[in-house]
């Protein structure tokens, strides 16, 4: 029977964070779909090169190549799949009801997401890093010989493959608050996929000077430019944007966590 | 002690919850009974802090859930039959639990020891039958040692072996002095485990008593009763203030005595009796009778009124 150690036992966030970091390593999903990510990623991103390796021996490239956003095409599509996994860091406790368990366990919701996002953005994080610099290597190996290739060395490469790598885990940390928002795992893969990809077409089909305007606040505009060595005419500079989507995060993260305390669970 | 005050619970026009108070007593099993959308699972999730009371309040040893210091070590529960992911093992869905509140992680083996789930740990809990999946919520509900239990449902869906394992498990729990709360629409289920029984129908209290008296009075509702001298004994009885229906076979349904009041009026008259019962089939009768009028759902055709 309880003999109440209170101090020894209180639910704190880094018992909270411990307790996710074990919840999301022992469910096969996570790491299935981490793979999966670096695959597509990495295959993508050599598929690309290999197509320039053939255009340049066929004499059919006439435009000039930069190697470096070049090999990072793949990560475009690793983000959608960061984006789904970090919904489905929340959707998945409320579809299997493991949310009652949770929030049985820590009463405080607000300690509970913020448990959930370290531990995700930590875990994306290690993933992204991973990809990209794999994107980019593999990319340069595939192209050395053909076309003039980047090195790590080279002025702004370094920023723009650890920054795609920093990117994509905020994108996923803004899925995981879509999750919380919408709850249901379909919703919100739906709203995170028209936030980040339908949203600027239809601000493409604006007016002249609202269009560009617009667009260059959008997620997808600002991933453009972390992947480009060289300025993006029109757009925020790298870490301007970079900064602007981590407050886009924020904002609904707060926004997440308001409603997650006002709900019924 | 759980203290349950003017709770109530509106979703839209619909008052799920409606102004309930009542107190769950330490050291035995309180039943919570009432037909299927009574508002017993809402009750009990605005006690585990999980729904937000539209007003009133639940608390836990005064306190609410959302500030015990250890959540899992005051109150276990079992809320869902699935309340973990299909792809987590038992074992690790309850180490993620015990690290929470900083409960040894020896507790999770001797939970899943109790609940016979030891063999089977390792194992994706997507891959277990309802029963076990009932006894992993179980295992989960005590993994702190915890001096509340709330259990909402637990036998729903479970066959004969694992509702019998249910009922020991509980009577051994508050054997060791523990706080039970179960709730159940079966009024034979609850006769069996509960010592004390809180009725709600239609999210508003019915009854809060005793479940011997609940037994005995609602057995009081229907005793049969057999005499060759029906025509002395049936005007005692209605000068006594009972109701007595005549049935088909020649007994009498007797309503508003108790059953030994009967025995002596008969006595006093003179009237034999052949016949003289409380009938348990009654007591299930009583709670239908007891909640028709607020059950929310329910089928139009009565059940037929059983004799024996």
């Amino acid at each position: 029977m309880t003999t109440a150690t209170a101090t020894r036992s209180e639910a704190t966030f880094w018992r909270t964070v411990h307790a996710e970091w074990i919840k999301i390593r022992s469910v096969r999903s996570t790491m299935f779909t981490l793979l999966f990510m670096a695959i597509l990623g990495v295959g993508i991103s050599s598929l690309g090169a290999l197509a320039v390796r053939a255009a340049t021996n066929s004499g059919h490239l006439h435009h000039a190549i930069n190697p470096v956003t070049h090999s990072l095409g793949g990560t475009l599509i690793a983000q959608i799949a960061i984006g789904v996994l970090g919904v489905l860091v929340f959707t998945g406790e409320i579809s299997s009801g493991t949310l009652q368990s949770t929030f049985a366990a820590v009463p405080q919701r607000w300690k509970v997401l913020l448990a959930k996002v370290l531990v995700y953005f930590i875990i994306a994080l290690i993933a992204s890093e991973i990809v990209a610099f794999a994107c980019f290597f593999a990319g340069q190996a595939i192209m050395s010989g053909v076309v003039t290739t980047a090195n790590l060395s080279d002025p702004g490469v370094l920023r723009v493959v650890a920054g795609t790598g920093l990117y994509l885990p905020v994108i996923g940390v803004l899925a995981l608050a879509i999750g919380v928002m919408i709850r249901r795992t379909a919703g919100a893969i739906t709203a995170f996929v028209g936030i980040y990809l339908v949203l600027p077409l239809l601000v493409s089909a604006l007016p002249s000077p609202y269009s560009t305007d617009i667009d260059k606040f959008l997620p997808f505009q600002v991933s453009q430019t972390m992947l480009s060595n060289v300025p993006v005419p029109g757009s925020l500079s790298p870490w301007t944007g970079f900064f602007v989507v981590v407050a886009y995060t924020v904002i609904l993260i707060i926004i997440a966590g308001s409603l997650l305390k006002a709900r019924d669970a | 002690m759980i203290t349950v005050h003017n709770l109530t619970k509106v979703y839209g026009e619909t008052r799920a919850v409606d102004n309930l108070s009542f107190e769950i007593a330490p050291g035995r099993i309180t039943g919570f009974l009432g037909p299927n959308g009574a508002g017993k699972s809402t009750t009990m999730r605005m006690i585990m802090g999980l729904d937000h009371p539209t007003s009133g309040a639940a608390l836990i040893k005064g306190v609410h859930y959302h500030d015990l210091p250890a959540p899992l070590r005051t109150v276990g529960a079992l809320l869902e039959a699935k309340s973990f992911h299909p792809g987590r093992s038992a074992r690790n869905h309850l180490i993620s639990l015990a690290v929470t509140n900083g409960l040894p992680l020896e507790r999770v083996d001797v939970v899943l020891e109790e609940t016979g789930l030891t063999s089977v740990a390792n194992r994706r809990a997507g891959s277990f039958s309802l029963g076990m999946g009932q006894r992993l919520g179980i295992a989960g509900a005590l993994l702190g040692d915890p001096e509340i239990l709330l259990l909402d449902e637990p036998v729903n869906g479970l066959d004969p072996e694992g509702i019998l394992w249910i009922r020991n498990l509980l009577k051994g729990l508050a054997a060791q002095g523990r706080t039970i709360f179960v709730s159940s629409h079966l009024m034979s289920e609850m006769a069996l485990t509960a010592d004390h029984v809180v009725v709600i129908g239609r999210g508003r209290l019915i009854a809060d008593t005793e479940m011997r008296d609940f037994i005995e009075s609602s057995s009081g509702v229907s005793i049969r009763v057999r005499t060759p001298h029906s025509d002395i004994l049936y005007p005692a009885l209605r000068s006594a203030g009972g109701t007595v229906v005549e049935n088909e076979d020649g007994t009498a349904s007797v309503a508003g005595l108790p059953i030994a009041k009967i025995g002596d009026i008969a006595l006093e008259s003179r009237a034999a009796l052949h016949e003289l019962s409380s009938q348990s089939a009654s007591l299930e009768e009583a709670f239908m009778t007891m909640t028709n009028d607020s059950a929310t759902f329910h089928s139009h055709s009565t059940p037929a009124k059983q004799g024996v």
